[in-house]
């Protein structure tokens, strides 16, 4: 098949693609073909060139702030998303993100000396890594003076989530300043360079389909600056032919022959050139698995005359290896440790659940001068 | 004077009639066999005499065993935090935690656990009391996985995770298996699907070389429950303990504003003022009485119960938890764990416990500004035990 190069073409294919789930009054949509990956395009059959790589980038942002606004309009769509087990494992990526952002911290201020550390947290949520950061810092005596010397940052595009995020961050007598109603970006383009010490970035990147995003990141840290990321890692739809794997797995055969034919059988065809190891291959597995089980649960819950949510499935999620190589051709390196001596930073990636890569931790600096080569 | 003696026949008679009150309100009060015993005795102006405490004690334990046998019972109560705008058992779960990987880390400095299990044959043995789904042991595991010294010590540790619901545990078993220190089930932990009364009741006496719970001991009424922990800890066995700590039940005049919050008539809540003695009481004026922190926690959980009565309104009402809990001041607390051989006195500690020696605080508030959350850092002691005992 050709694949889809010009910009009308493109934009075109995209939408034929969405409309499969729209029309077909999918309880998990597809979204968007420009959620994905941009390095996944072609197996969906779009090339990104010069011709079309401004409108792709522009529908993916479009198509972000969508779902920001319809989050934060319908908060209860997020409740169909959760479950017991990702609450867990929320609340494990928080303890990780506190204990090591509060040993930042303290190794910071030391090389600081007297001078304040800032630290970012985008997006916020309603339960904020932050103040796990500061329960941490209350809880460690060497820590507990810092309060002072350390501004939190709270972006967020939902205001109401960042309302219920100043309550908890007003324990700690900590300075923060939250600032609702903002996406990443716009907040990222204000800071000046090297301005930033920590930027903490929870389930986030798999919304970010161009990886230039991390050079923001980079400009606005400062030279020790260091990201804290956490996610969810699958290359479940590196291909399509998963997507449509889920869909009849899910009795929608229909939606599924759609794509199928809409692709044709040349991009159906699984590339046998990509290699993953049994982590990664568990990872799309539980990816596959968690969203079956969603699916099921909001079909029971809904019905087939009530009104969908807009959910969309398709992101830009990745393996940590494939993160992790992400991050360094950015100019950042995972390889931290040396870098804070005395304090007491766990070696990342490190991935959370035994035998998968499904989700991970993260640790990435500003690779010095040198490094980059 | 002596107190008057209350029998079991008015412990009844009152507790029928408080559950009269109630009942059909947004949130039922349950037995006030909920409560701590010292509270019951404040709330009937006497003490209970043997029968009544025993009535106490199995009232107890069975309407506690009704709480969270559905899984939306723990979503309401985790939608109630939110709404209070609280921290929930997480930030608990994650300093216990903390305490009890920097414990087993001093533990090992003094006498290696791969020493102990070369010559013992046995590993050292660390409970979970009211583990639920596992939350407190897997941050605990997630700290021992942060820290390159404690991880060397999983080898020699097996985790006890007991919980007496079979919904949750199925959790704590998913947890164990998936978790990334590849733990090993029955060499490393096990998970006991039972009541700590009954796990503990069948195991020796110094069976545990340290027990932790966080947020389960507000339900136990009758303290015999820290008897049972001494005996079943080692001699010098460490008990970490974290814990909601509040004075509201400790005055019927605190529960008035929940009554009227939670939809009852007037009628009814005069009634609860006359059969329960108020008086004068005003629940303002108590907390005006108290320290800062202590009337912070005590706001604090009152607009937690109030926010709980809100989302279980929303609930069948079969599947509703009672509002009256045994939670009570952390001092009380302390003072029942000494009265239990369980040494709580920093100074002691550090005198005669090898892995306290260098500690600062053994009773510590998670969060500031509040006492509403703390945890208790408890020992046995050499020398200090009480032999068995029927408990």
């Amino acid at each position: 098949m050709k694949l889809k190069t010009g910009k009308a073409e493109t934009l075109k294919h995209d939408e034929r693609v969405w409309k499969i789930s729209k029309t077909g009054r999918l309880f998990l949509r597809s979204g968007s073909l420009f959620r994905l990956r941009k390095d996944v395009l072609p197996a969906y059959g779009i090339m990104v060139t010069d011709d079309n790589r401004r409108a792709i980038r522009g529908k993916a942002e479009e198509y972000e702030l969508l779902d920001l606004k319809d989050r934060r309009d319908n908060p209860a769509t997020e409740d169909y998303l959760r479950t017991d087990w990702g609450r867990l494992r929320l609340e494990e990526m928080f303890h990780y993100a506190g204990r090591q952002v509060k040993e930042l911290v303290k190794a910071i201020a030391e090389m600081k000396k007297g001078a304040n550390v800032s630290v970012v947290e985008m997006p916020a949520r309603d339960l904020p890594a932050s103040r796990t950061v500061a329960i941490e810092m209350w809880n460690d005596p060497d820590a507990r003076d810092l309060f002072e010397r350390t501004t939190f940052h709270l972006v967020d595009y939902n205001g109401s989530k960042l309302t219920h995020a100043e309550k908890l961050m007003d324990r700690y007598s900590t300075n923060y300043e939250t600032h609702s109603g903002m996406l990443d970006t716009r907040f990222l383009s204000q800071q000046p360079d090297g301005s930033i010490d920590i930027i903490i970035s929870l389930f986030h990147l798999h919304r970010k389909p161009f990886p230039d995003y991390l050079d923001h990141l980079h400009r606005v840290l400062s030279d020790d600056g260091v990201l804290v990321l956490g996610g969810w890692h699958s290359s479940l739809f590196d291909h399509p032919v998963n997507w449509c794997n889920f869909l009849e797995s899910v009795g929608e055969k229909s939606a599924s022959e759609k794509t199928r034919n809409l692709l044709g059988p040349e991009l159906m065809t699984p590339d046998s050139h990509v290699v993953l190891d049994n982590e990664e291959v568990r990872a799309n597995k539980e990816h596959f698995d968690y969203l079956k089980e969603r699916y099921e649960y909001m079909r029971g819950e809904l019905g087939p005359s009530a009104r969908v949510p807009r959910i969309h499935v398709l992101a830009a999620y990745k393996t940590s290896k494939a993160q992790k190589q992400e991050l360094e051709d950015h100019g950042f390196t995972t390889d931290i440790g040396d870098d804070f001596p005395g304090a007491d930073l766990i070696e990342t990636p490190i991935r959370l659940i035994n035998g998968s890569d499904f989700i991970s931790f993260m640790l990435a600096k500003k690779k010095k001068e040198q490094e980059r080569g | 004077m002596a107190l008057r003696l209350i029998s079991e026949n008015e412990f009844e008679e009152k507790d029928q009639m408080l559950q009269d009150i109630t009942r059909g309100l947004m949130m039922e009060s349950g037995s006030l066999a909920r409560m701590c015993v010292e509270d019951i005795e404040f709330w009937l102006r006497g003490k209970l005499d043997d029968k009544a405490r025993e009535r106490v004690k199995e009232s107890s334990e069975t309407s506690y065993s009704q709480d969270y046998s559905d899984e939306r019972v723990y979503h309401t109560v985790e939608r109630a935090i939110e709404n209070a705008n609280l921290e929930g058992n997480s930030a608990l779960n994650n300093i216990a935690a903390m305490h009890v990987v920097e414990k087993l880390i001093a533990m090992n400095r003094i006498r290696p656990f791969e020493e102990v299990f070369k010559e013992k044959k046995k590993p050292v043995r660390i409970a979970d009391v009211g583990a639920g789904k596992g939350a407190t042991t897997l941050a605990v595991w997630n700290r021992i996985r942060m820290n390159e010294e404690a991880r060397k010590l999983i080898p020699f540790c097996k985790f006890y995770l007991i919980d007496p619901s079979d919904e949750v545990v199925d959790h704590a078993r998913r947890e164990a298996k998936s978790h990334g220190l590849g733990l090993k089930k029955t060499k490393n932990y096990k998970i006991e699907e039972d009541t700590f009364r009954n796990v503990f009741g069948e195991k020796e006496d110094a069976f545990f070389d340290m027990v932790y719970s966080t947020a389960v001991c507000h339900h136990f009424s009758d303290e015999s429950y820290l008897l049972l922990m001494h005996q079943k800890l080692a001699d010098e066995g460490i008990l970490i303990m974290a814990d909601w700590f509040t004075s509201v039940w400790g005055h019927p005049a605190y529960v008035e504003p929940i009554l009227s919050e939670f939809g009852a008539s007037t009628h009814k809540i005069n009634r609860f003022h006359s059969i329960f003695n108020v008086g004068n009481a005003n629940y303002q004026d108590l907390l005006d009485k108290l320290p800062d922190e202590d009337r912070r926690a005590n706001e604090e959980m009152l607009n937690f119960v109030i926010a709980l009565g809100r989302e279980m309104d929303k609930l069948d009402r079969r599947l509703r938890i009672p509002f009256l809990e045994a939670h009570e001041p952390m001092e009380r607390r302390v003072e029942k764990m000494g009265n239990n051989r369980l040494v709580t006195d920093l100074k002691e500690l550090q005198a005669k416990h090898t892995a306290f020696v260098n500690q600062q605080q053994n009773i510590v508030r998670v969060f500031p500004s509040t006492t509403i959350a703390q945890i208790i850092l408890a020992a046995n002691v050499k020398g200090n035990r009480i032999h068995k005992q029927s408990v």
